[in-house]
C-alpha cells in the first residue's frame, strides 16, 4: 500500500504510467504489498519512480555499451575526464564537469574497463545524470571517485538494506560466491541491478536470469565445492527522499521536465 | 646468511644492470649464470625480474626445483587467461610438499619490493592467496598485513589482500590490528579504523588514539569468543563490518563457532531453554543480556549461573538495575 501524506494512493494513479512501464511495475508491487509506503507527497514518489526507470535504462544502456569487464588491476579510463588511481578506480579530472565525465563512460566506452561493483555506482551516477539538471547534479556531486563501494558520494545517500519486504526494479542487489576458487576473487559476488522483467543486470555477466547468474558464479567456484552462489536479502537503494528534496528546491526554471528527458531517453535506448 | 649475487647487483645497481650482467654471463656461460640464479639465498625479486630472459634464452629447464615452481607460477598468471587454482598449483606440484614454502619464499623474500610493477604486485598477491586459503598456511599472515597497510600508504590495490586476509584470520588475531590504532602513520590509523569498523570503541572521531588502542584491546578481550566471520567485503558493500558478535553465544558464555557449526542451540548449554525467548527480545534487550551476562560471568561465575538459569523478565530487570534501562 502507498500512503501520501497519511493517504491511501489511488490505484487509478498507475495508469498515467502504463502497466508494463518500469514506473507501473514499481507502482504495483508497492501498491499490492503489505508493506505501508510513505511519501510525504506526491512529487517524492514521482521523483523515485522516474529515477528507478533512470536506474533500469542506464542498466540496460551499460549492457549494450563496449566498456570491459576487467579487475581492478587492469582497469582502465578514459584520460581526458578520470585519472586512474594507483588502486585502479577512476577519479574525476579537476576542471572536468562531472555530468560530461559520466556521460563519457557511456559515450567512449571502449575506453574503459572495470569489474561490476564499480559498474554499479557508474549506472547510479548514470541515472541520475538523466533525471536531474546538469547545474544541480554538477553541484551535487562536484568530486567523484569510482572505486567499488568505496568513496561514494555523501549526496547519493546509497544505503545497503539488510532486507527488504519487497524488491523493485532499480534496486541493486548481491549474488554471494562464498567457495570463490580463491585466486579469482573477482568472482567473490556479483553485484546487479533488478531489472522491470525480473531478469538482472551484471557487469561482467550481462542481463540475466537469477538462475543464470548462480550457474556462472557456480563455475568460478574452486574445484569440489558443493556449496552455491547465492542472491542475499539485502538491497541498496539511493536515498530517493534526499534526493528529490534536492531536485524540487532546485530553480523551477532551471528544471527540465521529468516527461521531456523521458521521451529523450527512450529514443536514446531504441 | 650472504647476499646472492644477483641480489646485490639488484640492490645495489638496479634491475636494468641486473638485466645486463645476466645477459653477458649467459651468453658466455649458460651454467655459471644458472648457478647464480639458482643460489640458494636468492630473493625472488631477482628471479621475477629475471624470468624473460630466462624465458628468451630457453634456460627455464637448468632451473632448480625451487625456481621452476616459481617461474611457472608467474607464467601462468601472467599470461593473461583465467586462472583456475587447480591448475595453477597442482600442474606443477606434483607430490612435492615443499610447494607452499616456495610460495612462502615468493612472498618473505619478495614484499620488500612489492610495488615493483603491477604484475609483479599480482604474483606476489596470488601467492599470499594461495598460502592462506589453498594452504590454510597463516605462517606469513603478519607480512600480509604489513602489504596491507604499506600498499595503502602508498595508495595502491589491497583488496584482493584484504579479503584473503579477513578469510583466514580468527578472532585473536585482531589484536595485531588493533596495534595500528596507535601508529605514528595516520594512514595507518585510517585503515586500521574502517578494518575495525565492526568495534564500537573504534571511531573516526577519537582523537587520542593511545585511548583508542587501549579500548579496543579490552573490546577485544571480552567479545573474541563470541566474534564470527560475516563474509562481508569491499566488494559487497560500502564499509564493511567483517566480523560480528553474536549476541546468542554471549547471552550463553559459548564459543561463536558452537552456534555457527550447528546452526541451533549448542545442547546442554547452562541458560540455552531461555535461548528461544532471548531471540524474540529487541535488539536493545539482547544486547543488554549478553553484556550484562558477560560481565557477571567475569566476576562471579556462581551469581552468573543464578542468573542465567531465571527467566528472561527477571533477568531484564537485574541487568536494568545494575546497567541501566536500555530506554
Amino acid at each position: 500500500m502507498i500512503k501520501i501524506n497519511g493517504k491511501v494512493l489511488d490505484a487509478d494513479f498507475i495508469s498515467q504510467y502504463g502497466s508494463n512501464s518500469v514506473e507501473g511495475k514499481v507502482l504495483d508491487i508497492l501498491m499490492s504489498s503489505n508493506e505501508v509506503y510513505n511519501y510525504s507527497s506526491l512529487n517524492d514518489l514521482k521523483f523515485e519512480l522516474s529515477v528507478r526507470r533512470s536506474i533500469v535504462n542506464a542498466s540496460k544502456s551499460l549492457n549494450k555499451s563496449h566498456m570491459d569487464f576487467s579487475v581492478f588491476r587492469k582497469s582502465r579510463c578514459n584520460p581526458e575526464f578520470w585519472y586512474r588511481t594507483g588502486e585502479g578506480g577512476f577519479e574525476l579530472k579537476s576542471g572536468v564537469k562531472p555530468s560530461d565525465a559520466i556521460k563519457d563512460i557511456y559515450i567512449n566506452s571502449s575506453k574503459y574497463a572495470t569489474e561490476c561493483a564499480t559498474a554499479m555506482v557508474i549506472v547510479y551516477y548514470k541515472a541520475l545524470v538523466d533525471v536531474l539538471p546538469e547545474q544541480l547534479f554538477n553541484r551535487l556531486f562536484p568530486r567523484i571517485y569510482l572505486m567499488n563501494w568505496q568513496h561514494l558520494s555523501y549526496n547519493l545517500g546509497i544505503v545497503d538494506y539488510i532486507r527488504v519486504s519487497d524488491y523493485l526494479p532499480g534496486d541493486c542487489r548481491y549474488f554471494k560466491n562464498p567457495d570463490v576458487d580463491p585466486v579469482k576473487p573477482e568472482w567473490q559476488g556479483e553485484n546487479v541491478f533488478l531489472l522491470d522483467n525480473g531478469l538482472y543486470y551484471g557487469h561482467g555477466i550481462g542481463i540475466s536470469s537469477g538462475e543464470r547468474i548462480i550457474e556462472i558464479l557456480n563455475k568460478k567456484r574452486i574445484k569440489g565445492s558443493t556449496v552455491s552462489a547465492y542472491l542475499l536479502p539485502s538491497a541498496k537503494r539511493l536515498d530517493f527522499k534526499y534526493l528529490s528534496n534536492k531536485y524540487y528546491e532546485f530553480p523551477t526554471r532551471q528544471k527540465v521536465e521529468f516527461n521531456s528527458l523521458e521521451s529523450n531517453r527512450e529514443s536514446n535506448l531504441s | 646468511m650472504n647476499i646472492a649475487l644477483f641480489d646485490e647487483i639488484r640492490i645495489y645497481y638496479g634491475s636494468d644492470r641486473l638485466l645486463t650482467i645476466f645477459q653477458d654471463l649467459a651468453g658466455n656461460n649458460e651454467n655459471e649464470a644458472l648457478k647464480s640464479v639458482n643460489q640458494k639465498n636468492l630473493q625472488f625479486p631477482s628471479l621475477f625480474i629475471l624470468c624473460p630472459e630466462i624465458k628468451r634464452l630457453r634456460l627455464s629447464d637448468g632451473l632448480n626445483v625451487r625456481n621452476t615452481y616459481a617461474y611457472n607460477f608467474i607464467s601462468r598468471i601472467l599470461e593473461g587467461e583465467e586462472l583456475d587454482s587447480q591448475v595453477l598449483l597442482q600442474e606443477y606440484e606434483g607430490e612435492n610438499p615443499e610447494n607452499p614454502e616456495i610460495l612462502r619464499w615468493m612472498l618473505e623474500s619478495g614484499y620488500a619490493e612489492d610495488g615493483l610493477s603491477e604484475e609483479y604486485d599480482q604474483v606476489l598477491d596470488t601467492a599470499a592467496i594461495c598460502l592462506l586459503k589453498v594452504y590454510g598456511n597463516n605462517r606469513s599472515l603478519k607480512i600480509i598485513e604489513d602489504m596491507i597497510f604499506s600498499r595503502y600508504r602508498k595508495g595502491s590495490f589491497i583488496y584482493d589482500l584484504t579479503w584473503a586476509y579477513f578469510e583466514t584470520i580468527n578472532p585473536q588475531n585482531l589484536n595485531g590490528l588493533a596495534a595500528r590504532l596507535r601508529s605514528s602513520e595516520p594512514k595507518d590509523v585510517e585503515l586500521a579504523r574502517k578494518l575495525l569498523n565492526f568495534i564500537p570503541t573504534v571511531s573516526e572521531r577519537e582523537d587520542n588514539t593511545r585511548k583508542q588502542y587501549q579500548n579496543t584491546l579490552k573490546w577485544i578481550s571480552q567479545n573474541q569468543n563470541f566474534l564470527y566471520y560475516t563474509g562481508v567485503t569491499n566488494n559487497q558493500t560500502f564499509e564493511p563490518a567483517r566480523f560480528a558478535v553474536s549476541l546468542e553465544a554471549k547471552y550463553l558464555q559459548k564459543p561463536a563457532e558452537s552456534f555457527l557449526q550447528r546452526q541451533s542451540r549448542p545442547a546442554g548449554a547452562v541458560g540455552s531453554e531461555n535461548l528461544e525467548r532471548f531471540n524474540e527480545l529487541e535488539d536493545d534487550y539482547k544486547l543488554l543480556l549478553s553484556n550484562y551476562s558477560n560481565a557477571l560471568y567475569r566476576y562471579n561465575r556462581y551469581k552468573w549461573n543464578k542468573w542465567i538459569q531465571s527467566p528472561v523478565e527477571r533477568q531484564i530487570e537485574i541487568a536494568e538495575r545494575v546497567m541501566g534501562d536500555v530506554q
